[in-house]
């Protein structure tokens, strides 16, 4: 994961939270911030899928355990694009 | 097993077991509001109500509990909660909220809180298990925060006949131990 990856997922979390991207560590995990309940992980993940162009496997979304995790999932992706 | 047909109280709701005639009574309703049934079985299609007698968990109160979730105050339930006692050890879980009022309120959460800790103070259950289809946000991020695991996938599991989807579910469990470690280490 590199920190641009870690730095989208960050903003993902923090923008569908209402709080500032400092409040949004990589370790987070889901559900651990205060602002994070169903609805707001219903708008993580579909922002997710936006920025990913795609609608994400069953494995992304059951791998999908903190801010890092998100981050490493971008960084997976943006290795396929490559390849 | 006698006491999960005990009531069970939590601070918003009471949890109180139900006979399989009510728990069908209650549940065919989900069948006709299309968002609801498809979140909790995959598929939208219509069910006569013999259909879905057959599907659904049919509490007999020796291995097969259902509880209805009612708020403190209120005699209409809100949503229902299954326990499905299975070897070994184990005890799968279901639930649905059928009041749009109170979804996205932490009823889950408490609910299931509730009917968890009843569960290992009362009975030798070791391993709780839900499938949840893998579309499903809300449930996946409900199971994550009690502290469940994903275990495994079943890949083009089910079938929408209504919207040809094929879903895949996702597979959690959570252990005794790891239910003692996590509210030791809340308290």
């Amino acid at each position: 994961m590199t920190y641009a990856e870690s730095l989208i997922a960050r903003e993902i979390v923090a923008e569908a939270l209402g709080c500032p991207i400092e409040d949004v560590p990589c370790e987070a995990k889901v559900g651990s911030l205060p602002q994070w309940d169903s609805i707001a992980h219903v708008s993580i993940i579909a922002a997710a899928e936006e920025r990913l162009g795609r609608m994400m496997t069953a494995e992304e979304i059951a791998s999908f355990e903190t801010v890092g995790s998100l981050a490493a999932l971008f960084g997976a992706a943006h290795r396929e694009d490559e390849s | 097993m006698k006491k999960l047909q005990n009531i069970i109280v939590t601070e918003r709701f009471r949890l109180e077991p139900i006979s399989r005639w009510r728990a069908f009574c209650l549940s065919y309703a989900w069948t006709k509001d299309v968002e609801l049934i498809r979140s909790y079985t995959g598929s939208a299609a219509r069910r006569s109500p013999w259909k879905w007698y057959r599907e659904m968990v049919r509490p007999n109160n020796r291995t097969k509990f259902a509880h209805a979730i009612m708020p403190h105050g209120q005699e209409d339930p809100i949503g229902l909660h299954f326990i499905e006692m299975r070897p070994y050890r184990s005890a799968y879980l279901a639930i649905a909220i059928s009041d749009r009022h109170w979804w996205g309120k932490n009823v889950v959460q408490e609910v299931r809180k509730g009917i968890i800790a009843h569960i290992f103070e009362n009975t030798p259950v070791d391993r709780l298990c839900t499938y949840v289809r893998s579309r499903n946000f809300p449930s996946i991020f409900n199971n994550r925060k009690l502290g469940f695991s994903h275990v495994g996938t079943l890949h083009r599991a089910k079938q929408d006949p209504v919207s040809g989807e094929v879903h895949d579910f996702l597979i959690f469990e959570l252990f005794r131990d790891e239910w003692e470690r996590r509210t030791w280490e809340e308290s």
